[in-house]
């Protein structure tokens, strides 16, 4: 049994498993880039209630600070209150997920300015920058769904989702045009992107006018603290790559990578 | 009035910049004009990023020449424009018994190319007590130790930086878009803000060369770009990878090759087509998934490698490889041009060659007093030593691109270097945020929010990278 964790991440996977180490008497140091708990998109009331009794139960929180690389035992850290080590039994990595990348999802073509990541664009998007009139959102899930509202407010003219995967957000059906089950091959254009080709299961292609490509496609665990990207010794992953992520996905997700830390043969897979 | 200069280099990239900063030692007034938004900005930027040492050039010409004499300097090179590189060794493999027969030739070769280290490897047992994640397939190689690695981007900036440092000066959007050329002399060279009379001109203007050449008066030649596709792979990957492995050469191309980088990632590439649109650097899945199918023969297991970014590089290929030296059609003209894919190995040595050459022309000066020869070295998170080293700045206590650990000092020193940023992809060229494996999805709304902070302008109007490649299209309204 550890008895001592560090949590990387204040989202909800981060507080959970805080909560359940400290629980299992574990004293846990919970390190969050941001300043405050919640997560890189926000994830609702749940999570402030989560935070507050996280607080109530004694976890230490390291707001703005980076987690940077893990080494026998111990994790440096960067942030405002400048470089430190923290020693722990276990490292929990519960930083979120992101948007697959242009090169994941295959989209080949020009390298023109346009094409962003959903979770940037989104920021981007709020903070008063229209990203295009006609713009193309991957992805039918949550995140595109919010996105299609964001540039809408913002005042893009003609909003088209593609959902390679289908909708599985209804809020995604609130854009001008939904085209599902198409991937996009490619985005066109130089130096700002003017189209982009899509092509479906049938070998069908398709040309969309499109002044911006905005990637919600897809949730990828999101992974940078050296030394803990892939399986390593006494790290625990607890990421979901749900979407919609819930409550009771954040849970298992929490379950799941915690039962190699209370399990009797300790092995540590993904 | 026209701008009077002792020398205008034509183009930015390594080239112009490492004859910018053998220039910049001596008293002359020297400016480099360049077509892009900032240096380093084609070729020099998209490139395999190998540090040749010479062994697989043809003998006795001046690319085996420049090459050689440049790949003894490195370690001090590096050492003082701040440039990450590691002599990392190569090894180039026999897949056939047809490539094992011709090893013996190709070690000779180096060993006439003064490259005595490069030596023979026979059994697949043996190669692979050197390169262990070479496939089962191989049956012998040429070991090449002194082949390296090079960060070329910062390899140019840091010759530019140098120079600048020095009193060079760079303007950048400044094609050459006329010339007054008269009795073999060019007297005046126009670009779209500013006119220039100098005494002699370099063109180093790489892909653009063959135009500038004509503009200029000076001889008819063609360049075209030879583009080459490339995968990047996570260096979660490539950190298993630590020579660069290559194919047997040929006398056309080195072939598609796996090469680690200095941060760590792993390149597969460059393919090899000849092309007609300099401005083309779109890619495509059949020609990358050949590039994978054709590095599996080195290293199988690049076929699970996670990619993180795809991209296509143009290198000036031409008529006359190496084109450097005097014009024959301008006495005031100095060639440096059709250098396809060697230009940063040769880089070192091209710049000291082609000050002697402007010498011989007749424009030299005396050393400048107190002309440096090193630029200071930049904190930067990935590189120190203790990250307790940043922890001085409170900027360097926040990290912006976390993939690969940029924090908003690196940002800052960027935007407000001598040869500053002026664009997204200028901050990641000089930083790499928004480079790793999240491609930016983190980290760039805080990227284009710090770059925004430098340059005039709507946020909107944030550049991406060339003018026209804008981050959005307006100011969100009110819908």
């Amino acid at each position: 049994m550890p008895r001592s964790a560090v949590v990387v991440g204040a989202g909800m996977c981060g507080l959970l498993a805080s909560m359940e180490l400290t629980s299992q008497s574990v004293a846990v140091t919970l390190v969050e880039r941001l300043p405050a708990a919640g997560g890189q998109e926000p994830e609702g009331a749940e999570t402030d209630a989560l935070a507050e009794r996280a607080r109530a139960a004694g976890i230490s929180f390291r707001f703005g600070t980076l987690a940077i690389e893990w080494r026998k035992g111990e994790l440096t850290v960067l942030g405002v209150d400048g470089a430190s080590e923290l020693g722990a039994d276990v490292l929990v990595i519960a930083t979120g997920t992101r948007p697959a990348t242009r090169a994941e999802l295959s989209i080949d073509g020009d390298r023109c300015a346009g094409v962003l990541p959903g979770s940037a664009a989104l920021h981007i998007t709020e903070s008063g920058v229209l990203l295009g009139h006609r713009p193309v959102v991957v992805g039918g899930g949550s995140l595109a769904a919010t996105l299609v509202h964001a540039v809408r407010a913002g005042g893009a003219g003609h909003v088209t989702v593609v959902a390679p995967d289908g909708v599985f957000d209804p809020r995604v059906r609130d854009a001008d045009s939904v085209i599902e089950r198409w991937d996009i091959v490619a985005a066109t254009g130089n130096p700002r992107l003017q189209a982009v080709a899509l092509s479906d299961a049938q070998g069908g292609n398709e040309r969309l006018p499109a002044d911006a490509l905005i990637l919600a496609h897809r949730r990828v665990p999101m992974r940078n603290v050296e030394g803990a990207i892939d399986t390593a010794d006494s790290v625990i992953f607890c990421q979901s790559s749900a979407e919609p992520k819930s409550r009771l996905d954040a849970e298992s997700a929490v379950a799941a990578g915690l039962a190699q830390v209370f399990s009797p043969d300790q092995t540590n897979k993904e | 009035m026209p701008t009077a200069v002792d020398v205008l280099i034509v183009g930015a990239g390594v080239t112009g910049c490492s004859i910018a900063a053998s220039l910049s030692r001596d008293e002359l007034r020297v400016v480099v004009v360049e077509r892009r938004h900032d240096i380093v900005d084609e070729t020099s930027k998209s490139n395999t990023g190998v540090m040749d040492c010479g062994w697989e050039c043809e003998p006795g010409t001046l690319e085996s020449d420049l090459i050689r004499s440049s790949s003894p300097q490195w370690e001090e090179i590096a050492e003082r424009l701040d440039v990450p590189w590691d002599r990392c060794g190569g090894i180039s493999l026999a897949r056939t018994d047809a490539e094992a027969a011709q090893v013996d030739e190709i070690v000779s070769r180096a060993h006439a190319n003064g490259v005595a280290s490069v030596r023979k490897v026979v059994g697949n047992a043996a190669v692979r007590e050197i390169a262990p994640f070479v496939g089962e397939g191989i049956l012998a190689a040429a070991e090449v130790p002194d082949e390296g690695i090079i960060d070329s981007i910062r390899l140019t900036l840091g010759y530019a930086e140098l120079a600048a440092r020095n009193g060079v000066q760079f303007r950048m959007n400044s094609p050459v878009v006329s010339a007054e050329t008269r009795n073999r002399r060019i007297q005046l060279v126009h670009t779209p803000s500013e006119t220039f009379a100098p005494r002699l001109v370099v063109n180093a203007a790489g892909l653009g060369a063959d135009t500038v050449s004509r503009l200029l008066g000076g001889e008819d030649f063609r360049i075209w770009p030879r583009r080459g596709e490339y995968l990047l792979v996570d260096r979660e990957f490539g950190r298993s990878i630590n020579k660069i492995v290559t194919q047997l050469p040929n006398s056309h191309t080195r072939g598609v090759m796996v090469v680690p980088t200095t941060h760590g990632s792993l390149l597969l590439g460059p393919t090899a087509e000849d092309e007609e649109d300099k401005s083309d650097r779109s890619t495509h899945r059949d020609v990358l998934r050949r590039v994978l199918e054709e590095c599996a023969t080195l290293v199988p297991s690049v076929v699970e490698a996670p990619v993180i970014k795809t991209f296509a590089g143009l290198r000036p290929a031409s008529e006359v490889n190496y084109r450097v030296g005097l014009s024959e059609g301008v006495d005031n003209l100095i060639q440096a041009c059709g250098i396809r894919s060697t230009g940063v190995s040769a880089s070192p040595a091209m710049g000291e060659h082609v000050r002697e050459l402007i010498g011989d022309a007749g424009v030299s000066g005396p050393p400048a007093r107190g002309a440096l020869d090193r630029i200071p070295h930049r904190l930067r998170l990935s590189e120190v030593a203790d990250p307790a080293e940043m922890a001085a700045n409170p900027l360097g206590c926040t990290v912006v691109c976390a993939c690969e650990k940029v924090t908003a000092l690196e940002i800052h020193d960027a935007l407000t270097a001598p040869i500053p940023a002026r664009s997204v992809a200028g901050v990641a060229k000089r930083t790499r945020a928004t480079w790793g494996r999240c491609q930016g999805s983190a980290c760039l709304s805080g990227v284009t929010f710090l770059t925004s902070l430098h340059l005039d302008g709507e946020a909107w109007e944030v550049p991406m990278s060339e003018p026209g490649a804008t981050l959005g299209v307006a100011r969100a309204g009110h819908a």
